[in-house]
Formats: structure tokens, C-alpha cells, sequence
């Protein structure tokens, strides 16, 4: 029924340590956001983003050599501190999302982004 | 003369012709997503119903005969198109329809048909074995940019700007559309030509131009091949 639903939750639980520590890279779609949470295993502390490139919607990597973002699908990179384009100048940026470790588990903020 | 047909259909849960569609008319990922097999794409000429592109192709297995190759592809309508191309000197003519029998599933129906002459009468048994494999392992490449494209349109994304804000926006309202030309943003590689022409026109009378003068400048294209998927870095000691 309309305007019965619940109001999206204010973090979500995406893995554990041992798991990121595994796969090195975490993809969760957060259906309750409609978006894409994306962990990347970043000393010190893990890199969180909305997984979806702003160009096309492409799937975003973080290369650990350039400290850049970078789209699978055309290859265009983003700044992995600010989350700006750096191919081209463009309105869209790549969204961050605050997060925290809480008894092993990863948790991150929906209204985190800058 | 010989003629040589191949068909291939698909069903494909969670998509839409809007992002089946995007996916033929996106040259820019070609050189990245099918790295493999395209060198280099550059769009010559594209609108809402054309594009010319020149291709650096390279096929599977004879991954050493690099070659360049024209392509034309001709929109019928929103779901429809066709391809002109040539390999190796062989005149290729693909048409594409997609159908969506259900929401969010489609049925892509692929045809590819090879005109043999000549001596590339010879060619018609490579091309049994190799184009079923070239079809898959293209379909199988683009299958993720499909379907993430459909997901992300449902969820109102925005080209050049990605997700709306506010959750609340996140859906797509009325049937998913996405425009046939893909915009670029100036300076795309893609858009350098090999050739820069232009036509000007000098003074006119009763509305007839009296001398047009036609002007071209050879320039180098710059690449549009980017470095392949990212490995993330292991640990000393891994």
C-alpha cells in the first residue's frame, strides 16, 4: 500500500572482516537504497562507494597503483578522495558512503554521501 | 557467389530493448569491453538513425591478422537494426531485432549473413566454426553491460550525473528510452577522425552558392584502447 512502507534503513551490515580480507573487493546491492555499496580493502581503512559510475552506470574498480577509480566499461577514472572525473569534466561524481567495523562486521551509512 | 547465414537467439531475463539497444549503439566501449577483439573504434558519422564507424579488428584465434574494417549500422526502428561491414574483404551484413515479450525480459534475435566470391569461397568453413564462437564470446562479454544497464535505468539513473539523490527518486517512471546517438563529451578519442574536412561556401546569388571550397587536414588519431581489468594488488608474501 502507498506511503506504508518503511522508510529505508540508516546503515546496513555488508561483510566481515575475514571476508574482505579474502575477496579484497565486496559488491552489495542494497535494494532498500536502489544503489550499488562497493568495499574495496584499503589500508588503513576500507574505501566505500556506490559502486555505479556516474558516465553510464559502468562498474567502478580502485586500482590500488594509481589510487584511482576506474570503469570497467570505458575506462574513464575518477578520484578516489573526492570522487570527481579525471577523463573528463563532468556534473556526475562517484559517491562515498561512510562506514564503520562493529563486532567484526562492516557497517555503512546511507547519508553519508559528500 | 556463396552466401553464408547464421542466426542466434537469446532470452534475457532483467533487460529491456532500451539497454540491449545501448549496448549496440555505445561504441566508446568497444575497445575496452572487447578489447580482445577490437583494437580501436572511431565514429566517422553518427545520428538518431546512423553510425559509421572504422574498426581495428581482431579476430579470435588469428588474433595476428589485424585489419581495419567499415562499419554502418542503419536503425529501423526502436528495436531493430542492421550492420554493414566487411572482414577480410567478405561483405557482412548483420540485423538485430529485439523483442520483450514480458517486462523486463527480451529476445534478441541476431543474423549474420556472409557473402563468399572468389577465392574467399574457401573461407566458408573457418567461418562454420568461428563465427558461433565470436557471437558468444561477444554476447557473453556484453551480457553484464546489459544487464546492469537495464537495473541502473530502473533506478532512474541519469546519464552523466548517475543516481538521483533522494531514494525516493530512484525508479524509472514510463517505459525506459536512452537515445540511439550516445552522447560523448568533447574531446572522446572516440570522435577523432583520421581525416578533418570541412566545405565552405563563398557569397551566394538568388540563394545559389556561388563557390564552395573544400578543405581536409590528415590528423592522427589518438587511441582508444585503455589498460584491461583492474587486479587488485596482493600482499608481500601472497
Amino acid at each position: 500500500m502507498l506511503g506504508h512502507n518503511p522508510p529505508p534503513p540508516d546503515e546496513v551490515s555488508v561483510c566481515s572482516r575475514e571476508e574482505l580480507a579474502k575477496e579484497r573487493r565486496i559488491n552489495h546491492w542494497v535494494e532498500a537504497w536502489r544503489d550499488e555499496v562497493v568495499v574495496f580493502d584499503r589500508a588503513p581503512h576500507p574505501l566505500v562507494i556506490s559502486g555505479v559510475c556516474p558516465h553510464f552506470g559502468g562498474e567502478l574498480d580502485f586500482v590500488p597503483q594509481s589510487q584511482k577509480l576506474r570503469c570497467r566499461w570505458h575506462a574513464w577514472e575518477f578520484d578516489a578522495e573526492d570522487g570527481r572525473c579525471l577523463t573528463y569534466p563532468m556534473k556526475g561524481c562517484v559517491k562515498f558512503f561512510k562506514s564503520e567495523w562493529r563486532d567484526g562486521k562492516l557497517v555503512v551509512f546511507r547519508n553519508a554521501n559528500p | 557467389m556463396r552466401i553464408l547465414d547464421f542466426e542466434f537467439r537469446r532470452e534475457l531475463a532483467n533487460c529491456s530493448i532500451a539497454a540491449g539497444m545501448w549496448n549496440y549503439w555505445d561504441a566508446e566501449h568497444v575497445g575496452v569491453v572487447h578489447g580482445a577483439g577490437y583494437d580501436d573504434d572511431k565514429i566517422l558519422f553518427d545520428d538518431e538513425r546512423m553510425r559509421v564507424d572504422l574498426l581495428v579488428v581482431r579476430p579470435p584465434v588469428f588474433r595476428f591478422l589485424k585489419t581495419f574494417s567499415w562499419a554502418i549500422h542503419q536503425k529501423h526502428a526502436e528495436n531493430t537494426f542492421s550492420n554493414y561491414t566487411t572482414m577480410f574483404g567478405v561483405p557482412v551484413l548483420t540485423t538485430l531485432a529485439i523483442t520483450e515479450p514480458a517486462p523486463d525480459m527480451i529476445v534478441s534475435r541476431s543474423r549474420y549473413v556472409f557473402f563468399l566470391s572468389s577465392w574467399r569461397v574457401m573461407l566458408a568453413p573457418v567461418l562454420r566454426w568461428l563465427v558461433p564462437i565470436w557471437a558468444n564470446k561477444i554476447w557473453s562479454e556484453d551480457l553484464p553491460l546489459k544487464l546492469r544497464r537495464h537495473r541502473a535505468l530502473k533506478s532512474g539513473f541519469k546519464d552523466f550525473n548517475g543516481l538521483p539523490e533522494s531514494i525516493a527518486e530512484r525508479h524509472a517512471s514510463g517505459p525506459l528510452k536512452v537515445p540511439t546517438r550516445v552522447p560523448r563529451l568533447p574531446g572522446c578519442p572516440i570522435d577523432d577522425k583520421p581525416v578533418e574536412y570541412g566545405f565552405k561556401t563563398s557569397g551566394e546569388m538568388n540563394g545559389t552558392p556561388l563557390e564552395t571550397v573544400y578543405s581536409e587536414r590528415v590528423i592522427k588519431p589518438r587511441s582508444n584502447r585503455r589498460p584491461g581489468p583492474v587486479r587488485l594488488q596482493a600482499e608481500p608474501g601472497e
